[in-house]
């Protein structure tokens, strides 16, 4: 018996270090004390999500078993990353999140924190099809979320603010393809306004672009807190407010603005040379200038409530409810 | 063998020494099995965060690892402290105030965490100088302000509770300008109750401009104002004002616009002072013994507001102007 014993021990040693790098398991998890020598499996968890990452196969879940510091991530296969409101990743440069092949990714209930020394929050370079929900995306130093190439964007329930820099952006958008993005119940804080940051930019681009913001606070902005040089967004529920501009269109973009409040900004609204601009049920109140002659097209429903100075020609308010 | 083991050991313990009071680190960890005179990494975590604070770079973070009671903090540069969902910050001094920010300097996010003052301790967190953010916080039990946000910089609160106020004439967050600020309160409730107390919700005084915007927030229980403002715009949307001496209070040439919200069961719903002006957009105003009080300022209706109860301004006083 004791000779079998002994012999019996390295191999099993041979097969776990086999396993741990042949076999991807669908639900991987990380702990602060984890190990990414292990098989990030629930009992013997790793240490980081890229350590994660690779012993997860595509489509399966990474989450977070207990509070850790779990480091930034490169994703080229579709994952959910689930912090479970216990991790993050906190990093002083690069990149947060990393995503650049066109694959589904959710990230949930992790803070991602660049230390006022990172460039990006989360960088997607390939589009897929790619969820944000219950994250808070800080101390950035150039965007919070830049967004790039054909898929889908959803970003809900979740905060992006302390952009250090300054022209940055809490969520840039931006490519030649069809995008389509959510952004919902979410706080955009660009502050501090001196800096002359973005809240939502959208860039120039073919397109199509389809944007929709609901139930969205941006804020701080020293640029404008919503931009866009393409595509559609629309615009409900949502409050703009204490930033240089709140919303602008340009190059032909359209915005329509529902059911939302655009206050104490020093512009509330700007249409450029063939954009359009459409404000249906809105208060706009507290701007230093209502609604600013930029050039383009301001559609109004006549249910907006107005105060402050608008200089486009009275003319061009409309009231009617087909616009 | 021997003698080497003991040469060792004193050269050891300065060099840890040294590297602890020399070196701080962007993440720190407190938990409530750690002790302060660790270097606060995960690996070897501190007890409270003010001396985990010692510890983190400016900038930098403080995270609970897990349950325990990490004590009040003073704070003067930048810095996010993450209760985790698991940390508190629990202390009955009086003369205590649980979170202090002190500089201009500071941006400072306080997230995940339960502060309680146990019916004895002063103030929340109070700011002298420099910006806040308070995120998915419970600020409870104390006998003056919840938040009291002074000087210059900018305020956000959401996703938080304020409530379980201890003493008279106090407030959830009280705004003190010194110069010109803005605050954004998100999808909060503050409790002011109970009504016998004579408590505000959120109140700014005279002073910088400040420009406030109110969204998805319950403010119920003053036995004051809900909402009372003395300088400044304020903005309030989608909110509830209600169970409350005035839901919303307008004086010393304050304005205060508020839209698509109920103000409910108060005794005076609004009232705008002399020199003062409250707008008023599709709002359900009920149940209140006074609606609309004449307090002597303006009150702009849209005319898309449903209104019960007294109206005590004079007819043409109620503009039914969509340009106000």
């Amino acid at each position: 018996m004791k000779i079998r014993y002994i012999l019996l021990a390295p191999v099993a040693v041979l097969f776990c270090t086999a396993s741990a790098s042949a076999t991807q398991i669908s639900h991987t998890w990380v702990s602060g004390s984890g190990n990414d020598n292990n098989t990030c499996s629930f009992a013997s968890p790793c240490a980081t999500f890229q350590g994660a990452l690779a012993n997860t196969s595509s489509g399966g879940i990474i989450t977070a078993k207990d509070a850790g510091d779990f480091g930034k991530v490169s994703i080229s296969k579709s994952v959910t990353i689930d912090g479970a409101n216990l991790g993050s990743i906190t990093y002083d440069n690069g990149n947060g999140i990393y995503i650049a092949a066109s694959v589904n990714v959710t990230v949930q209930n992790l803070t991602i924190n660049g230390l006022d020394l990172a460039s990006y929050g989360i960088d997607v370079t390939s589009g897929g099809i790619v969820i944000i929900d219950h994250c808070r995306i800080m101390n950035i130093t150039y965007d919070g979320i830049i967004f790039a190439g054909a898929g889908n964007l959803t970003v809900e329930n979740s905060r992006i603010e302390s952009l250090s820099g300054s022209n940055v952006t809490g969520i840039y958008i931006g490519s030649n393809a069809a995008e389509n993005v959510v952004v919902r119940n979410t706080v955009i804080d660009a502050s501090p306004v001196l800096a002359e940051n973005y809240g939502i930019f959208i860039a120039s681009g073919t397109g199509p672009l389809e944007v929709s913001l609901q139930k969205v606070t941006v804020m701080g902005a020293g640029n404008a807190a919503v931009f866009t040089y393409s595509g559609t967004t629309e615009v409900t529920g949502s409050v703009i407010t204490q930033s240089s501009d709140g919303v602008v269109a340009a190059s032909g973009a359209m915005i329509s603005v529902a059911s939302s409040m655009i206050t104490a900004n020093t512009i509330g609204v700007c249409s450029g040379t063939s954009s359009k601009i459409r404000l249906d049920n809105n208060d706009i109140y507290d701007n230093t200038t209502a609604i600013d002659n930029c050039g383009g097209i301001v559609k109004t429903s006549g249910t907006n409530k107005i105060s402050g100075t608008i200089t486009i020609p009275a003319a061009d308010i409309s009231e009617s409810m087909t616009f | 063998m021997k003698i080497r083991c003991i040469l060792l050991a004193p050269v050891a313990v300065l060099f840890c020494t040294a590297s602890i009071s020399a070196t701080t680190i962007s993440h720190t960890w407190v938990s409530g099995s750690g002790n302060d005179s660790n270097a606060c990494t995960f690996a070897s975590p501190c007890l409270t965060f003010t001396g985990a604070l010692a510890k983190t770079t400016a900038g930098g973070i403080i995270t609970a690892m897990d349950a325990g009671d990490f004590g009040p903090v003073s704070i003067s540069k930048s810095v996010t402290i993450d209760g985790n969902n698991l940390g508190s910050i629990t202390d009955s001094n009086s003369s205590e105030i649980m979170i202090s920010i002190t500089s201009s300097s500071a941006n400072v996010i306080v997230q995940n965490l339960t502060i309680n003052g146990l019916g004895s301790a002063s103030y929340g967190i109070d700011v002298t100088s420099g910006n806040l953010i308070v995120d998915n916080c419970r600020i409870m039990n104390f006998v003056e302000d919840g938040i009291f946000f002074q000087g210059t910089g900018n305020l956000t609160v959401e996703n938080s509770r304020i409530e379980s106020f201890s003493g008279t004439h106090i407030v959830g967050i009280l705004i003190d300008p010194s110069a010109a600020l803005n605050v954004v309160m998100r999808n909060t409730v503050i409790d002011a109750s109970p009504v016998s107390a004579n408590n505000a919700g959120f109140a700014v005084n005279q002073g910088g401009p400040v420009n406030a915007s109110l969204q998805n927030v319950t403010i119920m229980g003053a036995g004051d104002e809900a909402v009372y403002a003395e300088s400044g715009t304020i903005q309030i949307t989608g909110s509830v004002l209600t169970q409350s001496w005035t839901g919303v209070y307008a004086n010393n040439g304050a304005t205060i616009s508020v839209a698509s919200s109920m103000i409910t069961a108060n005794t005076y719903g609004v009232c705008s002072n002399t020199g003062s002006k409250i707008r008023l957009d599709n709002n359900d105003i009920y149940d209140n013994t006074t609606a609309i009080g004449n307090c002597g300022g303006i009150v702009k209706t849209s005319t898309t507001n449903k209104v019960s109860g007294t109206i005590a301004i004079p007819a043409a006083d109620i503009s039914e102007s969509v340009t106000f």
